[in-house]
Order: C-alpha cells, then sequence, then structure tokens
C-alpha cells in the first residue's frame, strides 16, 4: 500500500486516531510519519518521544489537570459578567482556577463547560452509581408522569388503564 | 498521637501478589450541594461542611460511633501532617493547605476521609494486596451511608459534581501501587506506558499527582471518570494490573538469570546490614532490590509483610514522629542505618 499522504512510497506506518469517537486512520511512509511527529499534528497524544516516558507522559495530563478550562480563557465571552446564582462566580475565575465554583456552576455555566468536559471524557454521560437524592426525585418525577396518566385513562373511561397506573404509583409511593 | 493505637494497621498485613503489588487505594470525591467548592470557602462554610460530615457518619446512635476518629487539621504540626502523607492518609495537597480541613480516620487506618482537601470529601479506602473489589464495596456502603442524610451534589447527565471536571461521574479514582524493578531495568515499563495512555488508564511517582518514581514504586489508576460505570473501571483496572504483573515476573524471571543482577542485590542487602549513614533516597534504590530479592525467594530472614512495615518506619516524617521533631536530616539518617541494622539483622 501507498502512503497516503505523498502517494510515492511504500506505506510502513499505521496510526490510528480516535477523539471522541471520531476515529481516523493513516497509512504513511516513515518520512511522512516522521512529518508529522515533527509538526505535531497528533497533538501530545502522538508525541512519539514523551509518550515512552511514563513521567512525561503525565505531565502531559498534570498540565491538562492544572487548568482545564485554560484554553478558553481568550475567547470572546459570550454572556461575560454572568454570575453563578450560588457561589457568584463568572466563567474567567473558574477558567483561570480550573475549578467549577460550586456544584450548581455546572448547571449555569452548562453551555460553555460542555467543550472542555467533552475534551477531558469524551461525548458521553454518567453511568454507575446515582445518588440517593436524584433518586428519590426521579421517582417523584416518575409519580408526578403516572399520576398524569391516570386522569387521562379516568377522563377516558380507561378504567382497566387507571387501576394498573394506581396500583403503580401505590408501589411506588410505599 | 497515632501511636498509642495497637491495632494492626492495613499496611502491616500482607495483602495476595505482595511480590509486585504493595497497595490499593480507591477514593470518591464527593460534594454538598449548597456550598462553594473548598477553594472559594470562607472558613466558617468550612467549618459547616465538616460539622455536617461529622455528625452524619459518627454522630448520634451511628454505628461507626467507635470505629472513627474526626481530626481537626488545624491542631496536626507539620511533621504529623507530612507522616499522614508517607502513609498515604492525606495527599500532599491536603498537607501544603489544610487551613480548615478535617480528617475523619478509621482506627485501623485504612479509610480516611479528607474534608475540604479539592472536593469537600475525599473518601478513601486502602488495603495491602490487589483487592480493589473488597475496597469498592466499603466505599460504597461509607458513601451509601453518607448519601442517607448529606445532599450530595449529582446531576443525572454529569453524575457526581466536582470541583475539577476531571472527576465528574463516578468522582472514583481507584490504584495500584506496584513494585517494577524488573520492567523498569529493561525499558518495557515505558512502552507500557504510552499504550495505558490510550486506554484510560495512567501510571505514575507513588505519592500520586506530579510525583516521581522511587525505588521503583508505581501507581497505575483509572484516567477517566464519566461515561464508564464503577465495577467496569475497576474491571478494566484489574486486568490491566494483572497484564502489567505478568510482564514483571516475565521480565524478573529474565533479569535474575544474569549473575550480575544478583549481584546488585546482595550488594543492596550488604549496605543496608552495615552502613552507619542513610538518606532516604539511596534507602529507596537499596529496599527496592531488597524487596525484590525477598519476593522471588533469593534472600530469606524477612517477609514482604515485615519489608513494608520497615519502610513506613524509616520515612523522614515517621522518624521525626517517633523521634523528635527536631531531627535533622543527618540524625535521621543515622536512625534510618540504626533500624534497618536492627530489623535486618536475620536476613
Amino acid at each position: 500500500m501507498l502512503c497516503q499522504k505523498c502517494k510515492k512510497n511504500e506505506a510502513t506506518t499505521y496510526i490510528k486516531t480516535n477523539v471522541n469517537g471520531d476515529v481516523h486512520e493513516y497509512h504513511l511512509c516513515a518520512d511522512c510519519a516522521a512529518e508529522l511527529k515533527g509538526s505535531g499534528a497528533f497533538g501530545t497524544m502522538f508525541d512519539f518521544d514523551n509518550i515512552f516516558n511514563p513521567m512525561s507522559g503525565f505531565d502531559l495530563v498534570s498540565g491538562l489537570l492544572t487548568s482545564p478550562f485554560g484554553g478558553f480563557g481568550g475567547m470572546p465571552s459570550i454572556g461575560a459578567g454572568k454570575r453563578c446564582a450560588v457561589c457568584g462566580s463568572d466563567f474567567s475565575s473558574i477558567a483561570k482556577s480550573g475549578k467549577a465554583g460550586c456544584p450548581n456552576c455546572y448547571a449555569e455555566f452548562k453551555s460553555r463547560l460542555a467543550p472542555t468536559i467533552k475534551k477531558i471524557h469524551g461525548n458521553t454521560v454518567h453511568c454507575g452509581k446515582h445518588s440517593k437524592v436524584t433518586v428519590e426525585q426521579s421517582n417523584e418525577n416518575e409519580i408526578a408522569a403516572l399520576k398524569k396518566q391516570l386522569d387521562e385513562a379516568v377522563k377516558t373511561e380507561n378504567y382497566e388503564l387507571a387501576a394498573e397506573l394506581r396500583d403503580k404509583i401505590k408501589a411506588m409511593e410505599k | 498521637m497515632f501511636g498509642k493505637n495497637n491495632e494492626k494497621k492495613w499496611y502491616q498485613t500482607e495483602g495476595s501478589n505482595s511480590d509486585t503489588v504493595i497497595s490499593t487505594r480507591l477514593r470518591f470525591a464527593r460534594n454538598l450541594n449548597g456550598y462553594p467548592f473548598p477553594h472559594i470557602m470562607s472558613g466558617e462554610q468550612k467549618k459547616e461542611v465538616n460539622e455536617k460530615v461529622r455528625d452524619a457518619l459518627i454522630g448520634g446512635n451511628s454505628s461507626l460511633r467507635d470505629s472513627f476518629k474526626y481530626i481537626d487539621a488545624d491542631e496536626l504540626t507539620p511533621v504529623q501532617l507530612l507522616s499522614m502523607v508517607e502513609r498515604h492518609l492525606i495527599s500532599p495537597e491536603f498537607a501544603r493547605n489544610p487551613r480548615g480541613g478535617a480528617l475523619l480516620l478509621m482506627n485501623d487506618e485504612s479509610v480516611s476521609i479528607m474534608l475540604n482537601e479539592e472536593d469537600h470529601l475525599r473518601i478513601q479506602v486502602m488495603g495491602s494486596g490487589l483487592e480493589l473489589d473488597n475496597l469498592y464495596d466499603t466505599a460504597d456502603k461509607i458513601d451509601t451511608l453518607l448519601d442517607e442524610t448529606l445532599q450530595f451534589a449529582f446531576d443525572e447527565e454529569l453524575g457526581y459534581l466536582t470541583a475539577c471536571p476531571t472527576n465528574l461521574g463516578t468522582g472514583m479514582r481507584a490504584s495500584v501501587m506496584l513494585h517494577l524493578p524488573a520492567i523498569e531495568a529493561d525499558g518495557t515499563l515505558r512502552t507500557l506506558a504510552a499504550g495505558l495512555v490510550k486506554i484510560g488508564a495512567t501510571i505514575r511517582g507513588s505519592y500520586g499527582e506530579g510525583s516521581k518514581s522511587s525505588g521503583s514504586m508505581y501507581q497505575v489508576s483509572n484516567q477517566v471518570t464519566l461515561g464508564i460505570s464503577e465495577k467496569d473501571t475497576i474491571s478494566n483496572l484489574n486486568e490491566i494490573t494483572n497484564q502489567i504483573i505478568a510482564l514483571e515476573k516475565k521480565s524478573r524471571a529474565r533479569l535474575l538469570e544474569n549473575d550480575e543482577y544478583q549481584d546488585k542485590i546482595w550488594r543492596a542487602i550488604g549496605i543496608m546490614k552495615n552502613a552507619r549513614t542513610m538518606d532516604s533516597a539511596e534507602f529507596a534504590d537499596l529496599y527496592s532490590m531488597l524487596r525484590m530479592g525477598v519476593a522471588e525467594g533469593i534472600v530469606s530472614g524477612v517477609t514482604t509483610d515485615k519489608l513494608s512495615d520497615i519502610y513506613a518506619c524509616v520515612q523522614p516524617a515517621g522518624l521525626m514522629e517517633k523521634f523528635g521533631d527536631n531531627m535533622t536530616p543527618q540524625q535521621r539518617d543515622k536512625k534510618r542505618a540504626d533500624i534497618l541494622r536492627k530489623e535486618l539483622a536475620n536476613v
């Protein structure tokens, strides 16, 4: 197979990148691979020299850890001056410290934090343990929805469904 | 302050895979709704959070009332703080900035809950072998108990909300401390580290973030916390760790066929049994050789279990806590050599 870049030499290097599920594959010759390495086209993920040093691999990550929002500091600020209702933080202070001001900041600055969170964890949502508080909350939401359906069933005189819903609600309210 | 407690500490018991696994740790980051994160909290707010968590864990008729003690970080001396870092009870970051923080410490020191470090709570559980599943069960129980009375900050999409977005989701970091002298020596570790990054794990020095490896001790941990469940994270890490252990064992067998390498182990023992003064850097290197010799059955007269105990005893702050806060480094080096000569007499 010929190198995908120069289309002259035989491809000897295979590179696969996966950025948030966006997968690319490259077949390159040694020269083009070396050139890419020099240009840093693959970012820190494919910093061939550094990646073989365990501590530098870590440093790359820790650099990210110190201020994951740092890269956004220079962006034109949309809605500048907006502050979190709970802790009073604005987006620039979050970007500077790399830390949210309080739990509510994640809701308050949701759209502006989303790209960074995606960058760190990929395009994904939480799975695993849930806090009891929200389990209760989601239960309550579900009960409210069922009650609505029950009203509807009674209105349309669908008593079989209504009885079923009533039992379900009863069980959940226990 | 902790020496009075005669209960056996977790690190004084031998765990599974003790030839390569030094210890295992697992922590949950949790925060309370309605409070800023610790880096912008007032002293008053920190106090409120400390008290809320303390009461939730050991207040009233809690079954854990007698199992934990509450320690105000402001009341700890710098030496006590450092000694706790050496025992991995608190993070170096917490020791640097203890103001307003607190600690809920289980009597056998296997559970330590840091209050107002980077997050409101860092529930940390430690064990001596490769026992991530057991540690998870313990941490999960404590977390569930606290969740009954505390209002944890949680979002359906982002999971547990944490000060730093790198911990969002499960808020869980699981790590295994490994002794990897052979794959460090033959270069396998370097290639391995590259692979780990790609599958969401990292390998780094023994005291976590930003620390260097000393004495071939490395910490392998998960990096991603959002979108992967606790159970899956643990099973991945178990698999990775077992693969690393297998590589280390293979490399050890190869290295030990080499007389020169065996000679290095015996020389290390010679120095440790005879030196009159030894700094902690030299100790870390020699200890690594000795530990490998014992783990591979080349050296007898001491167990890896006992070695872990000695290791904890001769760390700088550990020595100062026991023999006096005002010890100079020279005095510590002398004391370290004294202890080693005594403890390794039968090796």
